[in-house]
Order: structure tokens, then C-alpha cells, then sequence
């Protein structure tokens, strides 16, 4: 059997990954949305984050609601493809 | 780096009950508007039948209006593309109603007035079982106003659903904006 995506294949990076693919395409989720659904850690979440924006899975843009900062995070066509190739790759061990 | 059969169902587990609690934010979001547009509707079609009731005749038209009109512009701010279902659901449930009060009159207007928040906390209840649990509690929360307004304050009814049924659906807004 092939080797899963290493990226995703972290479990807080699944779950973020998990957490975006419902949106729709162009959709963006704010930060501290994000970190609700997925449990993490403020600085873990930023962390791996990062990993997944350098792998081109996610966009991640900061920007100013009025006068508070905020960081949104989008799943890029990528992210998306990368994502589903790992759960059919869950799918083949399951199924065997 | 491999899986065994066990820890991958485990981990396919983890990422559908993230993504299903994700969609149901995501949902919350969208929906938090338009609970607050027909929160503000039930305050002034209810307070106006309650303070005025000789201009009830035009004043829920024109509240529903102008939720309608604000519902439309609020998907339009949401980039949301309006699927004609939505109009026609709402258009069969106005005509169910119609036909329920052709067979089966209310004797008064208090027995109308409880009748349509307790069938959008039928509607609400029956959409979260799919699609979110706070829609439930919100449709429990708009037939218990209903019925212990009809029941035990029928002297304020329409005073009473204005502030508690208008004002749980204003402040599930912005509890589902806060999701």
C-alpha cells in the first residue's frame, strides 16, 4: 500500500483539514472559529497552520475587521484534492 | 507511517465528526441574519397587534415585507444565490395554512396568533434534527412561549410573544453568529 500524505497525515492537520473541506470553495473561516472546532491550542493551531500554507493545502490571509486584526483560513483546490486522496487512503485500510 | 485497519477508522471517525461540526458552524453563520430579521418581524407584528390591534390588518403585511425584503438583501450581502425551493417551501406552508384555516377556523385571533410560532417551532425543531441542535432548542423555546403565553397569559399574549417569542429568535442570532 502507498504511503499517506505526511502532511495530513499529522492529527491536528487532518482535523483542519477535516474542518475546511465543508466550505464552500471560496469560503474562509476565522481563526479563532477554527481553533473551537478543532480543540487546539492557539499556538499548535498557528503551527500547523503554517505547515499546511507552505504545503499550498490552505490560504491563510490577515487582514482588519474594523480595528481588530483577523486572520482567515481558506482550503486551496489542492488542499481540497490532497484531502480527499487521504480519506480514500483511510477507506483502501479499512476495507483492506 | 502506515495505518492498521483500526487506527484508520479511527482517525476517518475523528475527521467526519469534524467536518459535521463544522458544516453545522458554518450553517449556524449563515443562518444568525435572518434570525434576527424575523426576530425583529415578531416584535413588530406582534407589539403592533398588541398596542394597535384595529391596524393589524396591515400591520403584519407590511413586517412580513419588510422581512422579506431584508432577507432578500441579506443573501445578497452573503453572496448567497436564492434557490427558488426556498420561496416555494414557504409558499407551500403559507398555503397549508390557508387551507387549515379554510377547514378548521380560528375562533379568535389569539388561536392565530399561537398558531404560526408554533408551526415555525415545528419547522425549526424538524430542521435541527439534520442540520443542528440549537435549532432545536430554539423551536422548544418558541412552543413553550406559545403555549404558556395561550394557555396562562392570553390578557398579554401578543405583548408576551412579541418580547420572548421576538426576542429568542433575535438573541439565537446572535447566539448562532457566536457558534
Amino acid at each position: 500500500m502507498e504511503q499517506p500524505d505526511s502532511i495530513i497525515h499529522q492529527p491536528v492537520r487532518l482535523k483542519i483539514m477535516a474542518a475546511l473541506n465543508p466550505l464552500p470553495a471560496s469560503e474562509k473561516i476565522e481563526f479563532v472559529r477554527l481553533r473551537a472546532i478543532v480543540a487546539a491550542t492557539e499556538g499548535n493551531l498557528g503551527a500547523h497552520l503554517g505547515t499546511l500554507e507552505q504545503a499550498g493545502y490552505i490560504a491563510v490571509e490577515k487582514d482588519f475587521d474594523g480595528k481588530k486584526p483577523r486572520t482567515r483560513v481558506r482550503l486551496t483546490k489542492n488542499g481540497r484534492r490532497a484531502f480527499e486522496v487521504y480519506v480514500a487512503y483511510l477507506r483502501d485500510i479499512i476495507e483492506g | 507511517m502506515s495505518l492498521s485497519p483500526n487506527e484508520a477508522a479511527q482517525s476517518l471517525r475523528e475527521a467526519t465528526v469534524i467536518q459535521k461540526r463544522s458544516a453545522e458552524v458554518y450553517g449556524y453563520s449563515l443562518c444568525a441574519p435572518y434570525f434576527f430579521i424575523w426576530g425583529l418581524v415578531w416584535v413588530a407584528g406582534y407589539a403592533g397587534q398588541a398596542l394597535a390591534p384595529a391596524r393589524t390588518g396591515w400591520i403584519w403585511p407590511g413586517s412580513v415585507l419588510a422581512g422579506i425584503l431584508a432577507t432578500v438583501v441579506a443573501g445578497k450581502m452573503q453572496k448567497m444565490r436564492p434557490h427558488w425551493r426556498v420561496g416555494a417551501a414557504f409558499g407551500l406552508i403559507f398555503a397549508f395554512s390557508c387551507a387549515l384555516f379554510a377547514v378548521i377556523p380560528p375562533r379568535n385571533d389569539l388561536q392565530a396568533g399561537a398558531y404560526w410560532p408554533l408551526l415555525f417551532a415545528a419547522l425549526y425543531a424538524g430542521v435541527g434534527l439534520w442540520f443542528g441542535t440549537r435549532y432545536m432548542i430554539v423551536g422548544a423555546i418558541l412552543a413553550a412561549a406559545a403555549l404558556g403565553g395561550y394557555f396562562f397569559l392570553p390578557g398579554i399574549f401578543f405583548l408576551w410573544m412579541a418580547l420572548v417569542g421576538g426576542g429568542s429568535l433575535i438573541l439565537t442570532g446572535f447566539w448562532l453568529r457566536r457558534a
